[in-house]
């Protein structure tokens, strides 16, 4: 009876021999480190300045030597040194990094990583509304949908590149995970876009396949508010897209069309469109426009003075926050001289 | 007793008199006829040397003077006004009060007639027999164009007028404009040019836009317009450009749910998908290489990229709020501008090395010169009073007054080259910077009116 005892402590002193950190020093696997290395930032793109670091659960780092190789070169050596600066090249080649503990001149733990950085750049636009091969970006009104692109540069293992469609896509929006939109090949998403006067965080983090790197960006999306623009519809030349009627703006001509632009007005791909509700005034009077032109005003100043302060409102029937106004005063030059007429525009529809 | 031989006689004369009366009359009633045909005519321009778009003004209103100017009508009035005894009016009393009487005259051609000659006599003439040389700021086409560009290898720059979309064609050496093509394109709102002349253009007659190319017809005559065959090139392009060497042209266009860059052949023949993406908003640039920049907001982080030929997308430039780009045509140089409140402007010889310029532009508004010296001429604003620079400038609610600056890639310098305002007190907007291929001269188009300018870069 009094055996059991007896062999339970030798198994346990032979246990803690073994265990001890005098017999590690010369039996430890380097397969099993007890090093760990620790980089900032964690997802690195090329060119970035890398901080990395080496702790341990085993040894105290801070009264070790700690040895430091980059591409098996030493670049820095000393006791207690469990940090360094590495440069990573632009190119976005890998680079290799070990950490040694050595003591007696023979090294007791190493850990070695390859640090293969990855960029992922986030592109986004709106469906909002712009005129013809408009060169500006389609920004982004409450309602309106946007497109998020991600294009990644990831490695594998081996260094090679990997094809967009076989890495992973992960979307946030605001934080949140977004199941649907995420998944292997998934580089674009698309999204309701922020809500007036708001913003949006979209993340992703992207995964080659296989061990292979990883890349992650965040970007904030901003809602802009719809504005109104006023061009001038020439017969001749069309409308004037290259320079918006300013307030006040004269004319030599005694009749003019001009049509109301609503700048990034959601979800809508042409003055066309039966969402967007047109209502002019012209010297506070309401004026009957054509319905299948509802954008499209055309003043004719005979017998009257020639000034017209011309009021646009534009909304969206499906998106009660958009309401975009706009004022005007415009000078035709034609019917000057005729006093005493207190018509001071003649109204007509374009057709 | 009757003398039948002598009766015989007297109408025998009598008839030949008879004959000659009628024949005489005949003859008076067709060339009254006649006159009158051709006085039609005249008025329908049958005859009329045709007009000269040479005018600062532009053809259109050449057209109108024109019309005045070659009406004959015969002078026979009475005094016209008085109005000064300058040159130009007394000549137009003169015409009021000629000597002509002969012939049906009317007043209202007697004044067009003389109102046409005062005009033409205080404008420039339209063909003057020794064209002098142009300006050194020269404003070559007073209405709106949609597009101008260099011809390869000659003196010429070709543009298409926006209101017909004819082609003319300008020798910036001599000033002679011509133009070339008869073929009516109404509307046409941008055009882009093919090394040998050949057009892309786009309208937008029933409010959505159409985008074709066009050929100039051969014709062996070389005096007469040419007919432009057009091809439509399809519906969904959001983007297109020419290649600066060859007859082809890339293009974004709708896909599905996504875009794809397309390479085509002029009429859109051999199409071929060089890569996709899920955007439309794309700048796009192909001269030795494919470079697509996105289309740019004030503070928005941009970014452009080297497209390969299997579509492999290498970044030239990442996160630069409001990013332009310009690609030299033939080397790796790149100009980038950004606009995050305020506009700068920098210049990359090389993957690894970006220099500050001081001078603060967009690169839309800069232009390389086509050779391997990294020169380089930009539009700078004189002034900005806008904190949304490019949000305001591409939707035409902000215009601004540019002086030229020449830039040297590799010194990373700018010097100022000439200013308009300062040196002639005109305002321009410099968008559509062209070159030619010696380098001597720079085209424009001024964003407040559309219209085109002419720069000699060595006075």
């Amino acid at each position: 009876m009094a055996l059991r005892p007896v062999l339970f402590l030798a198994v346990f002193i032979v246990a803690l021999v073994t265990a001890s950190p005098t017999a590690a020093q010369n039996s430890f696997s380097l397969t099993a480190s007890p090093l760990l290395l620790h980089f900032n930032p964690a997802n690195p793109e090329p060119g970035d300045l890398l901080d990395v670091s080496v702790t341990s659960l085993t040894f105290d780092v801070s009264e070790e030597l700690v040895l430091w190789y980059v591409d098996n070169e030493l670049v820095q050596s000393g006791v207690g040194v469990s940090r360094i600066p590495v440069q990573l090249p632009a190119s976005g080649d890998s680079t290799h990094i070990a950490a040694v503990i050595a003591k007696d001149q023979q090294a007791i733990a190493r850990i070695d990583t390859n640090v293969r950085p990855a960029t992922v750049d986030l592109l986004w636009e709106s469906d909002s509304l712009t005129p013809p091969f408009y060169k500006g970006k389609h920004l982004a009104s409450p309602s309106s949908r946007i497109t998020v692109e991600a294009r990644a540069r990831l490695t594998d293992t081996e260094g090679n590149g990997v094809a967009p469609t076989s890495a992973t896509y992960t979307w946030y929006r605001n934080g949140a995970l977004l199941k649907g939109v995420s998944g292997r090949g998934k580089s674009s998403a698309t999204f309701p876009a922020p809500l007036l006067f708001g913003s949006d965080t979209i993340r992703v983090i992207v995964t080659a396949p296989n061990g292979g790197n990883q890349a992650e960006k965040s970007i904030v999306i901003p809602a802009v508010d719809p504005t109104l623009a006023l061009y001038k519809d020439d017969p001749l030349f069309g409308v004037t897209y290259h320079s918006t009627i300013e307030n006040p703006s004269t004319f030599p001509e005694g009749e003019i069309t001009v049509i109301g632009f609503p700048l990034f007005a959601p979800r809508v791909f042409s003055l066309n469109n039966p969402a967007l509700e047109y209502t002019w005034l012209v010297n506070s009077r309401t004026v009957q426009i054509d319905p299948e032109n509802p954008w499209r005003l055309t003043i004719n100043a005979e017998n009257s003075s020639g000034l017209a302060r011309v009021e646009l409102s534009v909304s969206h029937l499906f998106d009660i926050t958009m309401h975009a106004v706009g004022t005007w005063n415009l000078l035709l030059n034609a019917g000057l001289g005729s006093e005493g007429n207190n018509s001071l525009f003649a109204p007509d529809t374009s057709l | 007793m009757i003398d039948w031989a002598r009766m015989f006689k007297y109408s025998a004369i009598a008839l030949v008199v008879l004959l000659f009366v009628i024949l005489g009359g005949w003859y008076i009633y067709l060339k009254k006829e006649t006159s009158t045909i051709e006085r039609v005519d005249e008025g329908r321009g049958a005859g009329v040397e045709e007009p000269s778009p040479a005018s600062t003004l532009g053809s259109t209103f050449s057209n109108i003077v024109s019309g005045f100017r070659n009406t004959e009508t015969p002078v026979n009035t009475p005094t016209g006004m008085e109005i000064d005894q300058s040159g130009g009016f007394k000549s137009f009393i003169a015409r009021l009060t000629g000597s002509r009487t002969n012939g049906i005259s009317s007043f209202s051609g007697t004044v067009k007639n003389a109102f046409g000659e005062l005009v033409s006599d205080i404008l420039p003439e339209r063909t003057p027999p020794e064209r002098p040389k142009p300006p050194r700021l020269w404003h070559a086409h007073g209405t709106a164009i949609a597009g101008a560009a260099f011809v390869a290898s000659t003196t010429n720059l070709r543009f298409m007028e926006r209101a017909t979309g004819h082609l003319f064609d300008v020798d910036v050496e001599t000033g002679e404009v011509k133009r070339i093509s008869n073929t009516l394109v109404p509307k046409a709102y941008g055009a882009s040019f093919a090394p040998d002349g050949s057009v892309i253009a786009w309208t937008d007659v029933n409010g959505s836009p159409e985008v074709f190319s066009g050929t100039l017809a051969t014709s062996s005559s070389t005096s007469s317009p040419s007919s432009l065959q057009t091809t439509d090139l399809g519906p969904g392009i959001t983007a297109i450009v020419p290649n600066v060497s060859t007859k082809q042209f890339l293009s974004i266009v709708e896909d599905g749910n996504s875009f794809a860059l397309m390479s085509s052949g002029w009429k859109g023949e051999d199409p071929v998908r060089v890569a996709a993406t899920a955007l439309r908003d794309w700048h796009i640039f192909w001269g030795e290489r494919i470079v697509l920049s996105q289309a740019p907001a004030t503070g928005i982080d941009g970014y452009a990229y080297e497209v390969s030929l299997n579509g492999i997308f290498t970044p030239l430039v990442r996160a630069v709020p409001g990013l332009t780009v310009l690609p030299h045509p033939r080397e790796s140089a790149l100009l980038i501008s950004s606009d995050n409140g305020s506009l700068n402007l920098s210049v990359s010889t090389s993957s690894a090395m970006r220099v500050g310029l001081s001078v603060r532009t967009i690169a839309d508004k800069c232009v390389w010169v086509p050779d391997k010296s990294l020169i380089a001429y930009c539009a700078v604003p004189e002034s900005l009073s806008s904190s949304r620079f490019l949000d305001e400038w591409y939707a035409g609610a902000l215009h601004t007054e540019d002086a030229w600056w020449k830039v040297d890639a590799k010194a990373g310098s700018a010097e100022l080259l000439f200013s308009p305002h300062s040196d002639m007190g005109v305002s321009l907007d410099v968008t559509a910077p062209a070159i030619d291929d010696g380098g001597a001269y720079l085209s424009f188009i001024n964003a407040r009116d559309q219209s085109l300018w002419i720069l000699r870069i060595q006075n």
